[in-house]
């Protein structure tokens, strides 16, 4: 009799414990890296809702409001491959296959190498990340009219057919426009005349 | 501020030059300094926490003392013409007087406490209960900065309180020395808790300098720092990359981090305490000791009197004997007794009382049902225990091998492994998910991990292993060497240059070998956060 | 114990402590010997004799791209190159300063691509810039300029704060050279002889911002200013590296600034100049376009040593007995260092002679 009465308040103790934990979100102790970063992304459609117009005295006349964009991706799809700022490189590479041009730059004093690869109507350029030595993508850029973003944007169209196509921007001026999200920054640079797109960039928001 | 920051240890280097120096009654008057700017140092409004403590048990104690006095020349005066009664109803009064104001300090100080450290807990579960009976729990959640070392200052104060209210000496009459008693800087990042009357002898003295001492002192500053950058700081990656992924780092993975948690702990906990301990012995200041060989321990009980030494004895002194003996527990201990039989009966207020304590003591660690649940599996442990004290005293009758060194040496890994495994609940932080790790060590059976290099991607090298290794194998020898006495009058009694020797080689391994500086995580103590 | 023998211990330990720490200092330290030497390009500027007219600050381009022997040799120019891996504005202006206790150059020739970096940018250039100077006012400015988030002011007043972790990375080098490296530099010219045509070469990306950062204008002033108070003629320059890309953009601010102030300022990415001064990136550069090899160095600095020489009346000092025996010293082995690169190439394919396993 007594020892089951000490198992039961035993056990009691116990669940009572347990059930009044079963809610708690506590987690352990360190996070990863990962978890941060995951933490950190927002969708696009909220970034593209939220985000106001930023633009400064050199903003050309308002166009019209564009009706209703998809939201925008901020990572580059070359034919099936999906390029992220800062993937890591030699992956991305593989998955490209051979690049028809490569322009190495090692840093000073041997503390990595920076490549350009040149690709169909786009190029990739990478850089070594101190933190852990592997060489990161940094920038993608759309050279031609071959290639286009997600929304179907591409280098040749107005800039209207761009806001048409990918909303309200986040920073516009005669030179570029751009879009900001995940950390990335699309950007839309015009030629001298401001009336096309000449160069499409993803690269990091500042 | 932490120990290892640049600013406290040249700041420590300058105070006890300057220590020595000026006049010997000022010397606490600079110790008060020092101690205010250490606490000012992480936020000036922090010293509100201080002096709030100080200055409600500064006024309580000093009220209570002149109520004793009273009542003593009360009772001196009537002593001829009162009789047993009236002088049993008169002191139950003023006794109860004194409780109140009693009362009213631990209210104060420990509702700070509970309200700082435990607010968002508390509303966070009621908000949850509130939820499970189909209400909206939506009682806004208060958030504090946990101010540094909150829990050891307050627990350390109000010990003063009771042992006023115990009469067990005097009120501190000084404000400002209390104040310095409430916030004298080595220890109040992580302990010891001291007692008034051990503390306050040293505390006030303004020792001057004597070379053996001072060389002790530093030998056993530097030896805590050993501890705390060469190998705790050294074993932290790894202990944070084990339990980050709990999927990946299961079965003998979660044994593999309790062995790294439990050196790290213990080598960051104690290292901590030695440089306490070592200050104090520099300045001249006796600190309590708060470790005694925790993991030569042959059972959860001696483990309890070695670890963490000055919390339990505080809870036993002033949580446990208090609550054992008090009127409603002494009424429960009657009813167990008729209700439950002898056997349950008897035991049943030790029960209550033990469980209470450990309930507390968990909570005391954090703010979090981990740290109850912890407490509280320390108590089951040490209950069963208790009550298989028979079986054990049987066993080692019968069995001759049982009274063995070797078998001894069998116990400290049993029970190092029985609190590993109770730590656990510290590392990861989430009660049903240390269940399920511990019981991965036994359903994951995934031994290949010693063998086939996986220990060598949990951000340790092979050099890093190297010093763990000898590391571990130093404190262990120490350890060792310290049951016959101190190991530094061993060594200062075998060869002085021998004991000038050690200090500069502990000063020169403290700084080539501490895992510190650019590549290495900046990590507080552990216990920084209670 | 008396008071004598405590404070003889006392004393003795501190000694011992203080000895045995600046030992292992000395030991854990990088000796900058192996692969990356540009470690010991500030340190060895104390040892240059002090006496150069031309005084050049800045990054790689500058250390790569001018050969101050051809100057010697050709004009009687006597330079010196004060110039770090990746070396920011307010670097080369507090090396500038240092150099000042040392001597007063007629000339300062400052490479502005370092004019794109507004902040720190890594600590590892930061060591190299910084270790090798003397302790100075212009040392705890530029470390106070340049510190990452994650250093310490205390870890370059002790350095064995830093690298005290290299004592799991020692090698030969940090005993052989426990008491100083052996720098190859020739007053301050890092010396390449391969070969590696500039080919591919990107056009630099656009971008949403041209401007320099404050601090750079900042720095610039100072340059300036020091230069003005101290009747040094400053000469702004772009070396003809096409990377990092140098754009229009940021070429107009320079113009701009130099014609503002009456600046000379030469840009040798100009076509027309490049034409001038001859060099070829085909043949003239060792990695692709980057960096100047010896060939490259020497036609620019041919080129230069003129401009300088005729536009600021630089006397040919080839007559100066100890500044000849001085220059000797350093044209012999330039020269040794050329033949050793080149017989390196032809043997094993690199200038450092490593033998590349048999496949």
């Amino acid at each position: 009799m007594n020892k089951k009465l000490m198992t039961a308040v035993t056990a009691l103790t116990m669940m009572s414990a347990l059930t009044a934990c079963g809610g708690e979100t506590s987690k352990p102790a360190a996070t990863t890296a990962a978890q941060t970063t995951a933490a950190a992304q927002t969708t696009a459609a909220q970034t593209t809702a939220a985000a106001a117009a930023s633009s400064d005295a050199q903003t050309s006349a308002a166009a019209a409001a564009p009706s209703a964009p998809a939201a925008i991706k901020f990572t580059y799809n070359a034919n099936g491959t999906e390029i992220a700022i800062n993937a890591e490189a030699d992956a991305v590479k593989a998955a490209l296959g051979e690049p028809q041009q490569t322009f190495e730059a090692p840093s000073c004093a041997f503390d990595g190498t920076s490549y350009t690869y040149t690709y169909a109507g786009f190029k990739v350029e990478t850089y070594p990340d101190p933190a852990d030595k592997k060489n990161k993508v940094y920038a993608v850029t759309l050279t031609d009219s071959t290639v286009q973003t997600a929304e179907g944007a591409k280098v040749g169209m107005t800039p209207d057919e761009v806001k048409n196509l990918c909303g309200e921007p986040d920073g516009e001026t005669m030179g570029y426009i751009e879009y900001k999200g995940d950390g990335v920054a699309l950007q839309f640079f015009m030629d001298d005349n401001g009336e096309k797109v000449n160069t499409v960039v993803y690269t990091y928001a500042k | 501020m932490l120990f290892t920051d640049s600013v406290f240890i040249i700041g420590l280097c300058v105070l006890a030059a300057v220590y020595f120096v000026i006049p010997k009654k000022t010397r606490w008057g600079l110790l008060l300094l020092a101690s205010c700017a250490f606490y000012a140092y992480s936020g000036w409004t922090n010293l509100l926490y201080i002096l709030t403590t100080a200055a409600s048990t500064f006024g309580v104690t000093l009220a209570m003392d002149r109520m004793a006095a009273k009542r003593k020349e009360t009772l001196t005066a009537h002593k001829a013409d009162w009789s047993k009664d009236e002088k049993k109803a008169y002191k139950e009064a003023a006794n109860k007087k004194r409780f109140r104001l009693l009362v009213l300090c631990l209210f104060i100080n420990f509702g700070m406490l509970a309200v700082i450290k435990y607010g968002a807990f508390t509303v966070k579960n009621l908000n949850s209960l509130i939820g499970v009976f189909g209400g909206e729990g939506s009682i806004p959640v208060p958030e504090f900065l946990l101010p540094m070392g909150i829990s050891f200052f307050i627990f350390q104060t109000m010990g003063y309180a009771i042992d006023v209210y115990r009469e067990k000496y005097a009120a501190e009459r000084n404000f400002a020395k209390l104040t310095l008693f409430v916030s004298f800087f080595p220890q109040l990042i992580q302990g010891p808790i001291s007692r008034f009357d051990e503390l306050s002898k040293g505390l006030f003295a303004g020792s001057g300098f004597e070379a053996r001492r001072v060389l002790f002192g530093v030998q056993r500053i530097l030896w805590g720092y050993m501890k705390k950058m060469v190998i705790a700081d050294r074993m932290l990656p790894a202990v944070k990359v084990l339990i980050s992924d709990p999927e990946q780092y299961r079965g003998m993975y979660a044994l593999v981090g309790i062995l790294f948690y439990g050196l790290q702990l213990y080598a960051d906990f104690t290292g901590g305490i030695d440089i306490t301990i070592g200050i104090g012995q520099v300045l001249g200041i006796p600190i309590a000791e708060n470790f005694n060989r925790p993991f030569f321990s042959k059972n959860i009980t001696e483990y309890w009197r070695r670890w963490h030494i000055t919390l339990g004895t505080w809870f036993k002194d002033y949580l446990f004997y208090p609550v054992s003996v008090c009127k409603p527990m002494i009424n429960f201990s009657k009813w167990s007794r008729q209700k439950l039989g002898k056997n349950i009966g008897k035991y049943a207020p030790v029960y209550v009382s033990t469980v209470a304590v450990w309930f507390v003591t968990g909570l005391w660690h954090g703010a979090a049902w981990n740290f109850i649940v912890w407490g509280l599996m320390n108590a089951v442990v040490i209950l069963v225990s208790e009550r298989c004290t028979p079986l054990y005293q049987k066993f080692h009758k019968k069995f001759a091998w049982s009274n063995t060194h070797a078998y001894d040496g069998f116990q400290a890994l049993r029970t190092f492994l029985l609190m590993g495994c109770l730590r656990m609940f510290d590392c990861y932080r989430d009660v049903p998910l240390t269940f399920k790790m511990f019981g991965t060590m036994f359903t994951d059976w995934n031994v290949g991990i010693f063998f086939d290099g996986s220990l060598m991607n949990l951000s340790l090298t092979a050099s890093d292993y190297a010093v763990l290794l000898t590391g571990t194998a130093v404190l262990f020898i120490a350890s060792l060497l310290g049951r016959k006495g101190s190991v530094r009058k061993q060594i200062l009694d075998r060869s002085p240059l021998l004991s000038c020797a050690v200090t500069v080689a502990l000063l020169l391994i403290v700084v080539i070998f501490g895992a510190y500086g650019i590549g290495y995580d900046a990590s507080q103590f552990i216990y920084n956060q209670f | 114990m008396t008071k004598g023998k405590i404070l003889l211990c006392g004393t003795g330990m501190a000694a011992a402590s203080v000895l045995l720490l600046a030992a292992a200092q000395r030991l854990l330290m990088p000796k900058y010997m192996g692969d990356v030497v540009e470690g010991n390009l500030v340190a060895d500027y104390y040892d240059s004799g002090y006496d150069h007219d031309v005084l050049f600050v800045g990054d790689c381009e500058c250390y790569e791209n001018f050969s101050p022997v051809t100057m010697w040799q050709e004009y009687g120019i006597s330079s010196y190159i004060r110039g770090s891996a990746q070396q920011l504005i307010w670097q080369s202006y507090y090396l500038l300063e240092d150099a000042l206790r040392y001597e007063k150059p007629d000339v300062a020739v400052f490479n502005v691509l370092s004019m794109k970096y507004g902040e720190p940018q890594n600590e590892n250039y930061n060591r190299m810039s910084i270790d090798g100077m003397r302790w100075s006012q212009s040392k705890s400015d530029n470390i106070k300029a340049s510190m990452t988030e994650d250093e310490s002011y205390l870890s370059y007043v002790f350095p064995i704060l830093r690298f005290h972790s290299r004592w799991n990375d020692l090698c030969a080098d940090d005993f052989t050279y426990f008491f100083g490296a052996e720098p190859n530099f020739f007053s301050g010219y890092f010396l390449r002889a391969d070969v590696k045509p500039a080919e591919n070469v990107p056009t630099g990306r656009p971008l949403t911002d041209y401007a320099f950062a404050d601090t750079c204008w900042e720095y610039l002033d100072k340059m300036r200013t020091l230069c003005d108070e101290t009747g040094i003629k400053l000469v702004l320059i772009k070396a003809p590296s096409v990377y990092p890309y140098w754009y229009p953009q940021w070429n107009k601010q320079i113009e701009e600034y130099a014609e503002k102030y009456a600046l000379p300022y030469i840009n040798f990415l100009d076509e027309d100049l490049m034409a001038e001064t001859g060099v070829d990136l085909s043949s003239d550069t060792y990695d692709g376009g980057l960096h100047m090899n010896v060939y490259g160095a020497e036609k620019l600095s041919h080129w230069f040593g003129a401009y300088l020489s005729r536009t600021f009346s630089l006397g040919d000092r080839r007559d100066e007995p100890q500044l000849s025996a001085h220059w000797r010293e350093i044209t012999e082995r330039y020269y040794a260092e050329i033949a050793r690169q080149k017989d390196n190439l032809e043997k094993y394919g690199n200038v450092k002679g490593e033998q590349k396993p048999e496949e």
